[in-house]
């Protein structure tokens, strides 16, 4: 297509765009081309970079450094909310009108019923051969009554 | 003086490390007006221009010692303000709150200024339609529009075929008309 037939497109294609002058409109500052060649080689004297200054190291930490403390805190309430909270053991509390009523055998069946699941490693160590001698000391702190204990053995 | 000197004059005494600078200060002389006009389309504000036409120059200095003159020294040089008017404007579109919106408003800014726009109302409307196209299809449509350059010219500036260019400059003609003509 000709220079002729293109503007007889353009002519066509777009009527008011063709009949519109070409003219710069944009007003260029004062002394501007004066200037620049100036402006340039001052640039290159400078071995001025025409890329976007790189980021320096310290720009870098700068940046990172908070972005990092951000994810370290949101991993470690993440953590904290996946392990499992102790169990509260839910234990009814009796009112002092009912435990009063509680007498030795009911307590002590109650310990008995839970004796099976007490292993021998839960009681410790269990010396057998106890000497008697701290048996009876145990005794004498305990202000335990030895006449009736001797008493009793006797029978 | 320097529009007396040919190109090829002047790529010869840039070829001499002696009198590089100032065979440089003149095609810088010669070839300024004209790229300006292109640059200024394409981002219109004037301080911006100034950048992206420095960032050109600077660019042809380092490549100049390379060029095999193969094509125009003044095509060469076009293709150089062609990218770095296109790379300008994606530089723009980056950041997290960038819209198509706020570009447009940024580049038609100057538009409306009187300090740095002197045309008519149907001029302005003219640029803001222009500004309204994408980035390489607005270089298509100043090259051949308001520069007049021959598509293989503009081929060679774009690298794109012209095929493609006279597609492209036929699509931003009728979208020009279009936006100019509604009210």
């Amino acid at each position: 297509m000709g220079p002729l037939n293109e503007r007889d497109e353009l002519k066509r294609l777009a009527p008011r765009l063709h009949g519109l002058p070409k003219a710069d409109p944009f007003t260029v500052p004062d002394g501007f081309f004066e200037r620049f060649p100036h402006q340039v080689q001052a640039a290159i004297a400078e071995g001025r970079s025409t890329n976007a200054p790189a980021w320096t190291w310290w720009k870098r930490a700068a940046f990172a450094l908070p972005v990092l403390a951000i994810l370290a805190t949101g991993a470690m309430l993440l953590l904290r909310e996946n392990t499992p909270a102790p169990v509260a053991v839910e234990v009814t509390p009796l009112p002092d009108s009912e435990l009063v009523l509680l007498d030795d055998a009911t307590l002590l069946a109650a310990i008995e019923d839970n004796a099976a699941a007490i292993t021998p490693a839960d009681l410790g160590h269990v010396d057998s051969a106890l000497d008697e001698t701290y048996l009876l000391a145990y005794l004498e702190e305990e202000g335990a009554d030895l006449t009736e204990l001797f008493n009793t053995t006797t029978e | 003086m320097s529009e007396e000197l040919s190109d090829e004059a002047l790529l010869a005494m840039f070829a001499d490390e002696v009198r590089r600078h100032y065979a440089f200060n003149l095609i810088v002389h010669k070839h300024q007006r004209r790229l300006y006009s292109f640059v200024r389309r394409m981002v219109t504000d004037p301080d911006e221009t100034q950048d992206v036409l420095q960032n050109t120059f600077i660019k042809a200095w380092k490549g100049l010692p390379d060029f095999r003159g193969d094509s125009q020294l003044y095509s060469w040089l076009y293709r150089i303000a062609h990218n770095e008017s296109i790379s300008h404007l994606a530089r723009m579109r980056r950041g997290l709150f960038t819209t198509d919106e706020r570009i447009f408003e940024r580049l038609t800014g100057t538009l409306d200024s009187t300090e740095h726009f002197n045309g008519d109302a149907i001029q302005q409307k003219l640029q803001k339609a222009v500004m309204r196209l994408p980035p390489k299809q607005r270089a298509v449509f100043t090259m051949r529009y308001f520069d007049a350059m021959k598509y293989e010219d503009m081929s060679r500036v774009t690298g794109t075929s012209t095929g493609a260019l006279k597609s492209s400059y036929h699509i931003a003609v009728k979208k020009i008309e279009e936006w100019i003509t509604e009210e």
